[in-house]
């Protein structure tokens, strides 16, 4: 031990006697004491540990004794840690309290390191192992989940567009082509891709080998080092597969939001002389429009674009929200302690006449909070969210701007509901709704009388002057 | 709206202390965006308690041989109810089925080296940005956003 450490060589002593880990390092993270329990932890003699530094990394380092103790090295910031000791290849974890030992100067003199006498069982403990059987499993599971999600059933709808499109995907299905599936945002795009494939290459026997993985790459996510090491790793991983025949597929999301030297990139894979990759991708413009535009490489557009499914927005196939919407509830109503067996006919209505800017996505969104609020076997238009009650009064009032807007009737209207809000606000007295406004008691009584609010008093009690004037005699007793 | 405006939502998974304190150092701040919303799950199994009020946002986690089954499948579970959440990978670098099991759950990438800390921000912030706002009418920004809510959700007439 070095001569720094003095003061509390003499509770070595001590230390030795311990059953828990205990370890001293410097302030440059070297070894200056180790216990008979951390030696044996660790798996060397306290003279090998003692004098090295530990380095504070998982990378593999070439000198074996720095390798195995880099693992002691606490965490440099935090005082309760887990360290680690690599004992014959395995990792065995311990908590540990890291105690700052200070000196006169007041500068770090070491680190005494106390370690829990059990090995943590939170971390990765060597012992369970998972094996390639319960991968195996894990992957049959998701993907048997993934085709009951995406089934042809699932594309609901009557309206002769979702009948022009199930057409298609049935013809996509039959095929091996690339496809390309264009539509607004929340159209549901990834859907009838995951549809297409899981159709086209259905599940045997629950074993996720008898079908062709689809792959996922964010377009919008990746640039073009990580699209490089992604596809470069599976062209790789598919050259070197026993099975030739099931090659996976890119699912190319948003493949208009790849970026310029992305595509290149991405080109140069579709051109490998000697592998052919394949791949259904979403966009959500026409990715021809694109390349016209120069906004998208030509020749990856005409790569990509074999077969082409084109879809609308929500609001132009309105005949589908009713089918589409059950279909919706229904299918999370196995995770649902109480069933759900579907709307209100005020509710369908609602949900018809909205707009659905998001689509199907914002349905879904939707349906699934009315279904977590709802109490009873049916949603009402109680169950349905504030900000979707929100969204379909401004869509009603955007309606009759579209046609002409009159400047003054509309802020009017904004006017009246701020007043009669913070009448509400303030249970109908003028002084404090005055305030809650910002304007002066003698405005807001011109202003209620400008715009005509008293007229409504009697479908607006809020706004009751008999009502009003037993609050005023009381403030005018308060002031 | 700029991103400038928006908050960064990210929850970090990890248990070894390389990587709870490289990205803890790293993600606290991501640059475009105003405030970033930084938490720490001990397990998957936490990570619906951080997201509940959360429209969007990122997680990173850190697999390792133990916990890749439970990971991808708790994460795979919590993708289909929340469209918005990406996850990303750090640890240990997977091949074959475990890879595929990876990608099957949605991970974006996994990085298996602290070097590639940078490239990971890039891909997180990405996501942040690419997350589209929410498709509002004037009105419907208008009206919801009025102080003071109404008495009741019923419409009018």
């Amino acid at each position: 031990m070095s001569k720094s450490n003095a003061p509390i060589k003499n509770l070595n002593r001590f230390f030795d006697r311990l059953s828990v880990p205990v370890y001293i390092l410097s302030p440059e993270s070297v070894v200056t004491y180790v216990n008979p329990a951390a030696a044996q932890w660790i798996g060397l003699t306290a003279e090998a540990i003692i004098g090295e530094k530990a380095i504070y990394t998982s990378e593999i380092l070439e000198d074996q004794t720095q390798n195995k103790i880099r693992g002691i090295c606490p965490s440099p910031e935090n005082l309760t840690t887990t360290v680690f000791a690599e004992n014959n290849g395995a990792k065995i974890w311990r908590d540990a309290t890291v105690n700052r030992i200070i000196n006169e100067d007041g500068n770090l003199q070491c680190l005494l390191v106390v370690c829990d006498l059990e090995s943590s069982n939170n971390l990765d403990l060597p012992s369970d192992e998972i094996t390639p059987l319960q991968i195996h499993a894990a992957l049959a599971k998701l993907r048997k989940h993934s085709s009951r999600l995406h089934s042809l059933e699932n594309v609901v709808g009557t309206s002769s567009h979702t009948k022009k499109v199930l057409r298609q995907v049935e013809t996509a299905i039959q095929s091996n082509s690339d496809i390309v599936i264009c539509g607004p945002r929340g159209s549901g795009k990834e859907h009838i891709a995951r549809t297409i494939h899981l159709n086209r290459f259905p599940l045997e026997k629950n074993d996720p080998e008898s079908q062709p993985a689809l792959i996922p790459i964010h377009c919008s996510i990746v640039d073009q080092p990580l699209i490089q090491q992604n596809i470069k790793e599976i062209v790789e991983e598919q050259r070197s597969s026993q099975r030739k025949n099931q090659r996976g597929w890119l699912l190319l999301l948003d493949v208009d939001q790849l970026g310029e030297s992305a595509q290149a990139e991405l080109l140069g894979f579709f051109q490998l002389p000697d592998f052919s990759l394949k791949a259904i991708a979403t966009s959500s413009v026409s990715l021809d429009s694109a390349a016209k535009k120069g906004q998208f490489s030509q020749e990856l557009a005409h790569h990509l674009g074999v077969l082409q499914i084109q879809l609308i927005p929500l609001t132009e196939r309105k005949s589908d929200i009713p089918l589409l919407a059950q279909s919706l509830l229904e299918q999370n109503n196995p995770d649902r302690e109480f069933q759900k067996s579907g709307f209100s006919e005020d509710v369908t209505d609602l949900l018809t006449e909205f707009n659905w800017p998001e689509n199907i996505d914002q349905l879904a969104r939707v349906i699934q909070e009315a279904a977590n609020t709802s109490t009873g076997t049916q949603i009402e238009t109680t169950d349905l969210p504030d900000k979707f009650m929100h969204a379909i009064k401004a869509q009603r009032i955007g309606k009759a701007c579209e046609v002409e807007i009159e400047l003054d009737v509309y802020m009017a209207s904004i006017e009246k509901e701020l007043i009669e809000r913070a009448f509400l606000q303030s249970r109908g007295n003028k002084t404090k709704a005055a305030k809650l406004l910002g304007i002066s008691r003698g405005k807001l009584l011109r202003r209620i009388q400008q715009l005509e609010l008293e007229s409504k008093s009697e479908s607006a009690p809020v706004l009751d002057e008999s009502a009003f004037e037993e609050l005023d005699i009381s403030e005018q007793e308060e002031q | 709206m700029s991103p400038n405006h928006h908050t960064a939502n990210l929850v970090l998974c990890a248990s070894s202390p390389k990587w709870i304190s490289a990205i803890s150092s790293s993600f606290s701040q991501l640059p475009p965006f105003a405030e970033t919303n930084f938490c720490w799950a001990a397990s998957p199994n936490l990570i619906r308690e951080f997201t509940t009020s959360l429209a969007n946002g990122s997680i990173i986690v850190e697999l390792t041989t133990n916990n890749l089954v439970d990971a991808c499948e708790q994460l795979s579970e919590f993708q289909n109810s929340h469209q918005h959440w990406r996850w990303f990978g750090v640890g240990e670098r997977f091949h074959g089925d475990e890879l595929q099991l990876t990608r099957d759950s949605g991970c974006i990438a996994t990085y298996g080296s602290v070097l590639q800390l940078e490239s990971l921000k890039a891909a997180v912030t990405r996501h942040q940005i690419s997350i589209p706002r929410p498709l509002q009418t004037i009105e419907e920004r208008i009206w919801s956003s009025l102080p003071w809510a109404t008495a009741s959700n019923e419409l009018d007439a």
